[in-house]
């Protein structure tokens, strides 16, 4: 083949792929687009270039949206198989069309493909091909061109070193940002912040003219008349700010704090969700500033409470940061304190939960007593909330509380809620608060523990859900790693081998009890193991069930490894472990004998490297 | 209205043109597409020229029972695991529990191997308990990997799957070659029945031809599949007591020992008993009735009674119908159907159910509901059927 | 939204082709006995072809699911559209043929109904009225289409018109503006006409207040009619999940609203849209079980239908509904 490179054969792919491209099944003209890399390598660069990027362009007029869809994609790559950066401009054309389809998908893979062309491309080309390319998108009839348009400023906003040239790109961005239709003045101001960003990383390229056009952008962002827009000039502005802090300019921060306002106050709820949701990173722009940091008190106040409960949700995660940027301790007492005991008693069950997530951190920035006397109540109620979420997400982040305040203030709460998540009917709440118990343990202390909560541990056993079951047993593993051996032996294992002979019939306890007893295999004593859980397990080596006697054989793989480390046990491992695995061994059960053999093996192993 | 016309109630077994075949079907539609362009109308220029691939045909010699070849060297005597099939078929379940599909090459080793474990199951398969008995689960996975979650690993628990592994949902590539691969490593640990969704015909109209077309860019998967549910069994017997199946009863069988004696390799038939056990269903009407499946028949209290009574069984357990609960009791507990796909081709809004039966033949009915799946969108783009 | 919610009518005729595919539609005894609908097929064959040279997309999108088409989509596809020809059907031989008689289908998209309809009833005038983007490649595939555009009698249409005939109207407006929708509707229908509207799966995509104010509207504006209507419905009863899951369902994955989906999520709360006027409605599955035998043992030679259950939750969801005022 190699040697055949007459015209026809050269050819061969570029027809093939026409040929495919026009066949009915869309799934062909996909395949066929995917191979496009393929063809082009058989074509070289100059037929390549002169061949098929020509008929791509044609195949870009009208096909589905999956076929355009890899079509882009693949244009991205193509730098290279059209002979290098010097040649790239030739895959704007096709890309400027698939950047004009309807579909978003199509669309925006155009435009990261053009974005990483526009990355190769020189300022020669960049001001001759790429630019006009942007200019003639955003000057389109067609919303969906304009729409890519604001998404390919950011490939060239910092690499043109022309100041005047810039200044043309950023009145070109002024005019999308003012379209007549909302989605293009919408996208125009989510890649706003973007370009802003990029400028705070060149801080000394923008000149005070380029600052008069973000300025009117800002402007014209905040009083469109689309909720849909106006929200993000949150954004936006936190940009801005992150500017002229980076600058150390703060001529403008009045302005700035004014607009903040503004937002926060605005009509539309969007856009007062969408400083809620901010409020920590707009309100740290103006850190170190404690008059304007003051200033944003009472708007904030006025979010916790707003007649949106999805604003009330966004601000609600936001009060111990906010808290903590506030440096009066009155004003934190007086002002948010009693913000979130009203959040903590609103009527969406959204707004609670998400207070939850957060409210316990407000706990380092007062006193104990402080903590006791105002935080203490509030979270004590969330602890008896309707809602699970609720009273999980406190739970969960209780551990700076007891940190600064203790748990025995807490606790009488506290268990009520525990007990009551451990019976919700939903299995991934049970499975919640097991997953947190460790950390209560460590909190409560064993003595806490053995009173309150160890009965709990171990009824979760008995879940009718496997998951539950399993989580408990890794559970009392966890518990037995803080409160140690003894503690196991006497509170734990003790009860479950006192557990009825009647329990014991049933093959999902018998299992359970199993596992629980092997896993505590790797915590406890060795002289545990070999009075209490050995005895046990041996027993259920002759079980009915061939799943218990296979787990049997498991088990005693893990016994052998920790008894192997004395050599006081040798004889129990060799007189009763390794006999009742040879039995297994034989066990007419496919399954058992595997996993004997197995756990055999495992022992011998394990022997061999003891002696 | 028209359609308001008394409609006579279902006369039993008058019909004997139960469901079509799938060779008439495609003769209908491709009659239908040749003859349109003489009807009225007169405003066409070349009716039917809507330009689809045909499916292909069964008339294809390539698509054949058996045309895959998973089942050209079958072993006289049931698979024996070897240490390195054990490790590889651990490494296919642990890569297919994470929903990943093998490769055409090693499903056509996963099947050739799991001809040697079905062939020499029985049509009605001994199981002792404790079981799980699982229904329906139609493709959607990650509701699977739920049940798992809820009752418990396999080998640990014992399971007893229903049928209807395949098609509606969007992942029965992945499901089907889960539930095989762990039948092929703990062949006594977890039983997987026939449905009547185990079918060439069936799984072209509901989904899963589509599904391996797309993932495998060739039929070639489906035929493996299909060629091997041909070797499923149809039926278990727990404990001698509880009769599994994924339909129900059916006319022509009174014993369990009828079934014994039945040719079950082979692509479920469109009647006869093989067909009815895979398709009945029981109703609140006595004796038998037509089903207005097209195959298969409905069947009363009556005759579960005396079949129960016959063959001294506690319970007939099925599969294969929706019920909103997950499992639904009938004819006076004679009778229980268990569904174990829960909000049913992502829409039905129903839990789901297993039954766990202990040793001592203790049943526990456990409901769950759709898995949670962080951080995935809603399937892959993909709206669910609605009319719009 | 708006695009999102005009996209749907490709769902509903890629469901309409694959039921004629499948052989559901047309129903020899309904549509073609009773109704006269010959041809049926050929004409939608037809239009999709004409579609094709519209936009291969569309096309693409219509035609992509016809060989993976569920049974259960195709009998809930052959209910609706049979049921809404029989009742057109019946009201216009009421009606007769001497006098003069319209029909608004509104968002209608690509139904075909008006090329038998027109054909059948000479003093049928139909006036399908959707939003821009529908009408736009509607008008073009019908003039792409040599034997509709002929049947139709279609007059070439200048720049940015839209295809129009004397029977036959295609107006762009977006019914939420109630405004627009009764200019434009003014300029080519007679209030004093007895007057047919048909919404199919078009209210469940307004707003409770848009839905109500058009229908307060044009049972107002028009002297007498028929008003029938085909939607979804949420369902009432307490464990009854499948219209918060729909909602969820098409949100996600398509940005699709249907706002009152939940409100009127009954029969009875569906009927009280139309409210003071005459209305019975039924839920699709009431109208399954009184499809005759023959007929149902036609439609089970088609496919498999293997899953009842999911019909009845389907179909239980869906509803047909017809009010009717005035003197007709």
């Amino acid at each position: 083949m190699a040697t055949e490179t007459a015209d026809d054969n050269s050819l061969y792919p570029l027809a093939l792929l026409m040929d495919e491209l026009k066949h009915d099944d869309i799934a062909n003209r996909v395949e066929a687009m995917k191979k496009l890399d393929t063809i082009s390598v058989a074509l070289g660069p100059v037929r390549t270039r002169e061949e098929l990027i020509p008929f791509l362009v044609e195949v870009a007029q009208d096909d589905e949206d999956e076929v355009f869809a890899v079509l882009s994609e693949e244009l991205g790559k193509f730098v290279p198989y059209v002979g290098g950066p010097e040649y790239a401009t030739i895959l704007l054309p096709p890309l400027n069309i698939l950047a004009s389809t309807e579909e978003t998908l199509v669309r925006e893979k155009a435009v990261d493909s053009l974005n990483q062309i526009a990355e190769q491309l020189s300022q020669e080309q960049l001001f001759h091909d790429f630019i006009p390319l942007i200019q003639h998108l955003a000057d389109a009839d067609w919303f969906s061109s304009k729409v890519s348009a604001c998404g390919l400023f950011k490939a060239v906003i910092v690499r043109v070193k022309d100041d005047s040239l810039r200044k043309e790109l950023l009145s070109l961005y002024l005019q999308l940002i003012q379209d007549d239709t909302p989605m293009v003045r919408r996208t125009a101001a989510k890649n706003l912040p973007l370009l802003i960003d990029l400028l705070t990383q060149n801080l000394d390229l923008s000149t005070n003219e380029d600052w008069d056009y973000i300025s009117s952008m800002f402007q014209k962002i905040i009083n469109d008349n689309q909720d849909s827009v106006k929200f993000l000039t949150v954004n936006t502005l936190i940009s801005i700010l992150q500017f002229f802090n980076a600058k150390k300019d703060y001529s403008h921060t009045q302005d700035l704090l004014e607009s903040s306002k503004k937002l926060i106050g605005d009509e539309a709820w969007r856009v007062r969700y969408m400083a809620a949701d901010r409020f920590d990173d707009l309100a740290s722009q103006f850190e170190g500033h404690d008059v304007y940091i003051g200033e944003l008190v009472q708007p904030f106040l006025t979010l916790c409470e707003d007649n949106e409960s999805d604003v009330r949700k966004a601000i609600a995660k936001q009060l111990p940061g906010f808290a903590s940027l506030v440096k009066d301790p009155s004003v934190v007492s007086n002002k948010i304190l009693p913000a979130a005991q009203s959040l903590s008693m609103d009527e969406s069950e959204i707004v609670r939960a998400s207070l939850a997530v957060t409210v316990t951190n407000l706990v380092s920035l007062m006193t104990k007593e402080e903590a006791i006397d105002h935080l203490l109540p509030i979270l004590l109620n969330m602890l008896k909330d309707e809602f699970p979420e609720v009273r999980l997400n406190i739970i969960a982040n209780l551990k700076v509380v007891n940190d600064v305040i203790g748990v025995d203030l807490l606790s009488e709460s506290l268990l009520p809620a525990i007990t009551e998540l451990a019976k919700d009917v939903n299995w991934r709440v049970r499975m919640a608060i097991i997953e947190y118990v460790p950390i209560l343990a460590q909190q409560l202390g064993v003595q806490f523990f053995d009173q309150q909560l160890s009965d709990l541990c171990l009824s979760w056993l008995w879940d009718t859900v496997y998951s539950i079951r399993e989580a408990a047993v890794n559970n009392l593993k966890k518990l037995t790693e803080i409160f140690g051996s003894d503690w196991c032996r006497e509170e734990i294992i003790s009860k479950l081998l006192k557990f009825d002979s009647q329990l014991l019939e049933n093959f999902v306890y018998r299992f359970t009890l199993l596992a629980a007893l092997t896993t505590l295999v790797s915590v406890v004593d060795k002289k545990v193991i070999a009075e209490d859980i050995l005895p046990f397990v041996s027993r259920l080596a002759d079980d009915s069930v061939p799943n218990i006697r296979f787990n049997t054989a498991k088990s005693y793989a893990k016994i052998v490894e920790r008894l192997s480390q004395d050599s006081n046990y040798s004889g129990l491992i060799k007189h009763t472990i390794l006999p009742s695995l040879e039995k297994l061994r034989q066990d007419e059960d496919f399954d058992v004998k595997y996993f004997a053999n197995q756990s055999l093996e495992k022992c011998n192993i394990t022997l061999w490297m003891r002696n | 209205m028209d359609m308001d016309l008394d409609v006579p109630m279902h006369d039993a077994i008058e019909d004997q043109q139960l469901g079509p075949t799938l060779d008439e079907d495609r003769e209908t539609n491709s009659a239908d597409n040749s003859a349109g362009s003489t009807n009225a109308g007169n405003v066409g220029q070349t009716p039917g020229s809507l330009e689809i691939d045909e499916v292909e045909d069964l008339h294809d010699p390539d698509f054949k029972p058996g045309s895959s070849g998973i089942a050209d060297q079958k072993s006289a005597k049931p698979l024996e695991l070897t240490n390195s099939t054990i490790d590889q078929l651990d490494k296919w379940i642990e890569y297919l529990s994470k929903c990943q599909v093998l490769s055409e090459e090693e499903v056509a080793r996963l099947c050739k191997m799991a001809v040697d474990v079905l062939q020499f199951e029985e049509n009605v398969q001994p199981i002792n308990v404790p079981v799980t008995i699982c229904g329906d689960v139609h493709g959607q996975f990650h509701d699977l990997i739920e049940l798992f979650k809820i009752g418990g690993p396999c080998p640990d628990t014992n399971y007893l799957f229903m049928g209807d592994y395949v098609d509606r949902g969007y992942y029965s590539v992945e499901t089907v070659s889960l539930l095989v691969a762990m039948k092929v490593r703990y062949p006594r640990r977890i039983t997987i029945l026939r449905g009547n969704h185990e079918s060439r015909q069936i799984t072209q109209v509901y989904g899963f031809y589509d599904e391996c077309l797309r993932k495998y860019g060739s039929a070639t998967v489906w035929k493996m599949f299909t060629d091997l549910f041909d070797y499923f069994p149809i039926t278990a017997l727990v404990d001698n007591k509880i009769f599994c199946l994924h339909g129900g009863l059916s006319p022509m069988v009174e014993t369990v020992d009828q079934v014994r004696e039945l040719n079950r390799i082979q692509e479920v038939p469109h009647e006869g008993p093989m067909c009815d056990l895979l398709w009945s269903d029981p109703d609140d009407r006595g004796g038998w009735g037509i089903s207005p499946r097209g195959a298969g028949f409905t069947f009363g209290q009556d005759i579960s009674e005396q079949f129960n009574h016959t063959n001294d069984l506690s319970l007939i357990a099925r599969a294969h119908q929706l019920v909103m609960e997950g499992y639904a009791w009938s004819h006076q507990q004679n009778v229980v159907t268990i569904f174990s796909a829960p909000n049913y081709c992502y829409r039905c809004g129903n839990q789901a159910a297993i039954m766990e039966v202990d040793e001592n033949h203790n049943r526990q009915f456990l409901q769950y509901e759709p898995s949670v799946r962080p951080g995935e969108p809603t399937v892959s783009r993909k709206t669910p059927d609605y009319f719009l | 939204m708006e695009r999102v919610v005009q996209q749907t009518d490709y769902d509903a005729l890629s469901c309409r082709i694959s039921a004629i595919y499948k052989g559901y539609l047309p129903s020899p005894c309904y549509q073609l006995a009773k109704c006269g609908y010959m041809g049926y097929k050929e004409i939608h064959m037809d239009y999709i072809n004409g579609l094709k040279h519209v936009s291969r997309r569309i096309h693409g999108k219509v035609t992509r699911t016809l060989q993976s088409s569920y049974p259960v989509m195709n009998y809930g596809t052959y209910l609706r559209t049979v049921s809404i020809d029989l009742e057109l059907n019946g009201i216009l031989s009421k009606i007769g043929k001497d006098q003069r008689v319209q029909i608004l289908d509104l968002g209608g998209g690509s139904d075909l109904r008006m090329v038998p309809l027109l054909r059948n009833y000479p003093n049928l005038k139909f006036v399908d009225v959707d939003y821009s983007e529908s009408t736009k490649v509607k008008s073009k595939a019908l003039w792409e289409t040599q034997g509709l555009r002929e049947f139709l009698k279609l007059q070439e249409p200048q720049g940015d018109q839209l295809v129009r005939s004397d029977r036959y109207e295609l107006i762009s407006c977006d019914l939420n503006d109630l405004n627009q929708t009764s200019v434009k509707l003014d300029k080519v229908t007679d209030a004093d006409v007895p007057t047919i509207i048909i919404t199919e799966c078009v209210l469940c995509y307004m707003t409770q207040d848009a839905s109500q104010k058009l229908i307060e509207y044009l049972i107002n504006h028009y002297k007498s009619g028929h008003w029938v209507s085909y939607d979804p419905i949420g369902g009432s009863s307490e464990n009854d999940r499948f219209g918060t899951i729909m909602q969820a369902n098409l949100r996600d994955s398509r940005n699709l609203e249907m706002p009152t989906l939940m409100i009127f999520n009954s029969k009875e709360k569906y009927a009280n849209r139309f409210a003071p006027l005459q209305t019975s409605i039924q839920d699709m599955w009431e109208l399954f079980n009184k499809i005759p035998q023959d007929e149902i043992k036609r439609l089970k030679s088609l496919q498999f239908l293997d899953e009842l259950e999911e019909l009845k939750v389907m179909q239980t969801h869906y509803v047909f509904c017809k009010s009717q005022w005035g003197n007709v």
